[in-house]
């Protein structure tokens, strides 16, 4: 009798224990449904965080520096991986705009030949951009150096366009009101006939047919004597 | 960054001109821009005075972007734009420079106006690119990110 | 607007304009300039513009005229110390200073002056 109630009990306890079991099933069950539902998650997130990365990067590469990655992303990684990406994207920006700068100083050498008298040789073909940046270096070292004569050489400019050659002749202008006196030589036959035909005026500015009939004519103005004292071969 | 002025006088043309120019400086504006836009301010609000009675500014400065004005009159209007815009007309004794002048400063610009109800006027400056690159540069030179604490998980 | 004080060196009057100048502050430095030039019969005349922080359309006229006005009285006018910006802002806008001289400073003016003086004395 003993015996029986002895079964009884075991076999509740038992019943209770495969309950209990299954129970911890479920939540197990549950937990890795949950974890995997996670994990899809974040592998979409990711991969939907990498495409984005993906197309920032291909439009840094193809020069475009207004792209922005997200940083502010809940998944670190992600997050970590869009500051890398903005600095690189400032760091080449930034070089670039120096380079940029670097050439425009280089295409725009104003050379002082001579006591007041400056020279602004340009070589290549003149964007407006470029004629812009001219006008206002220029203009700034006349009044820095107090410049008198301005020559403006642009034997090496092949041709120009009507905007260029409206800002050349703007130039001109500007070089008199600031108080400079501008001289233009070296015009191509291109482009004198890009100047005469858009009909844009230089006036009151004397042209030479090259730079050293230019300066010829700026130590005149000057009252410069140049003596030769020796042949060549003396 | 946005505001507006009320402008009625001489003075007033004065006095929120110099408050464009003192922005624009803030921000960064080179001196030409600066020049530029305080000439384009002082030609579009003294058309408003002299045509008008007066009228109101608004600006908007955006980081990266520009300046925006807007002057805004309940005037007579401008009967003829087209000959308004074009070199050398003028309904008063000015040389008439002032509003196509105003354009030639203007990276856009608009007009929009009724005859009896009055004028409208968009004036867009960008600000220029190496200001804004030079802008970056001075954020790439403060530390601005902390890697630090992506590596305690090491 | 600051009052305005004219000096006189060698029968040439300079006045030199600073900060800002309202429209009638504007019309008021032309009138009372020619006044003075009529008054010590000036040979020549400076405007100093190097302070100024702009130069709008209507600034640079009466600058034009006033030049045009003092040519009449036999006086003729030179610009001194145009800051580069302005200059490029003015001719962007398609203004004209024919008929004006201009110069980096004041010496330049003055020696402009005194060669204009020489041409027309040449002349007579």
């Amino acid at each position: 009798m003993s015996d029986k109630t002895n079964e009884k009990n075991k076999l509740e306890t038992l019943e209770k224990r495969v309950q209990e079991l299954e129970k911890e099933n479920a939540g197990l069950k549950a937990t890795l449904e949950q974890e995997a539902q996670e994990h899809e998650k974040v592998s979409m997130d990711l991969a939907i965080g990498l495409s984005e990365a993906f197309v920032v990067l291909q439009k840094i590469s193809q020069g475009d520096f207004s792209v922005r990655a997200s940083e502010d992303v809940e998944n670190e990684l992600l997050a970590r991986l869009g500051v890398v990406i903005n600095r690189t994207n400032d760091a080449l920006s930034a070089a670039k705009a120096q380079t940029q700068n670097m050439i425009k100083e280089l295409a725009t050498p104003v050379i002082r030949v001579w006591d007041e008298v400056l020279v602004l040789p340009l070589i290549g073909t003149l964007d407006s951009q470029r004629a812009q940046h001219v006008m206002e270096t220029l203009l700034e070292r006349i009044t820095k150096d107090g410049a008198r004569i301005v020559i403006l050489d642009i034997t090496g400019v092949p041709y120009v366009d009507s905007l260029v050659a409206a800002n050349i002749a703007q130039t001109m202008e500007a070089v008199k009101l600031v108080g400079a006196e501008g001289m233009l030589t070296g015009i191509r036959a291109q482009v004198a006939q890009t100047l005469v035909k858009m009909g844009v005026k230089i006036t009151g500015v004397e042209t030479k047919s090259n730079l050293a009939e230019g300066l010829k004519e700026a130590f005149r103005r000057l009252g410069v004597k140049a003596i030769q004292e020796k042949q060549p071969g003396d | 960054m946005n505001g507006s002025f009320d402008i009625i006088s001489e003075e007033d043309v004065l006095h929120a001109g110099n408050e464009i120019s003192r922005l624009t400086r803030e921000k960064g504006f080179s001196i030409l821009d600066r020049i530029q836009i305080r000439t384009a301010f002082s030609e579009l609000a003294r058309n408003m005075v002299v045509h008008a009675g007066g009228g109101k500014v608004q600006y908007t400065l955006l980081d990266d972007w520009g300046l925006q004005l807007v002057f805004e009159d309940h005037g007579p209007g401008i009967p003829d734009i087209g000959k308004a815009m074009s070199t050398g007309f003028s309904t008063t004794k000015s040389m008439g420079l002032g509003l196509p002048g105003s354009k030639k400063l203007a990276d856009d610009f608009h007009v929009v106006s009724k005859p009896g109800e009055g004028t409208k006027i968009t004036f867009f400056r960008k600000i220029r690119n190496d200001q804004v690159n030079n802008k970056n540069e001075g954020i790439n030179n403060g530390q601005r990110h902390d890697f630090s604490r992506g590596e305690r998980n090491g | 607007m600051a009052e305005l004080s004219f000096l006189t060196f060698r029968g040439n009057i300079i006045v030199a304009l600073h900060g800002e100048m309202t429209d009638s502050s504007v019309r008021n430095f032309q009138s009372h300039l020619l006044e003075e030039i009529e008054r010590i019969h000036a040979r020549g005349l400076i405007i100093d513009i190097s302070a100024l922080e702009f130069v709008d359309s209507y600034m640079a006229r009466v600058f034009v005229e006033t030049a045009k006005m003092a040519q009449l009285m036999d006086t003729r006018t030179v610009l001194v110390g145009m800051k580069p910006e302005i200059a490029i802002t003015l001719i962007q806008m398609g203004l004209s200073f024919e008929g004006v001289f201009s110069a980096v400073n004041l010496d330049r003016g003055l020696e402009i002056l005194e060669k204009e003086r020489a041409r027309k004395r040449g002349r007579r």
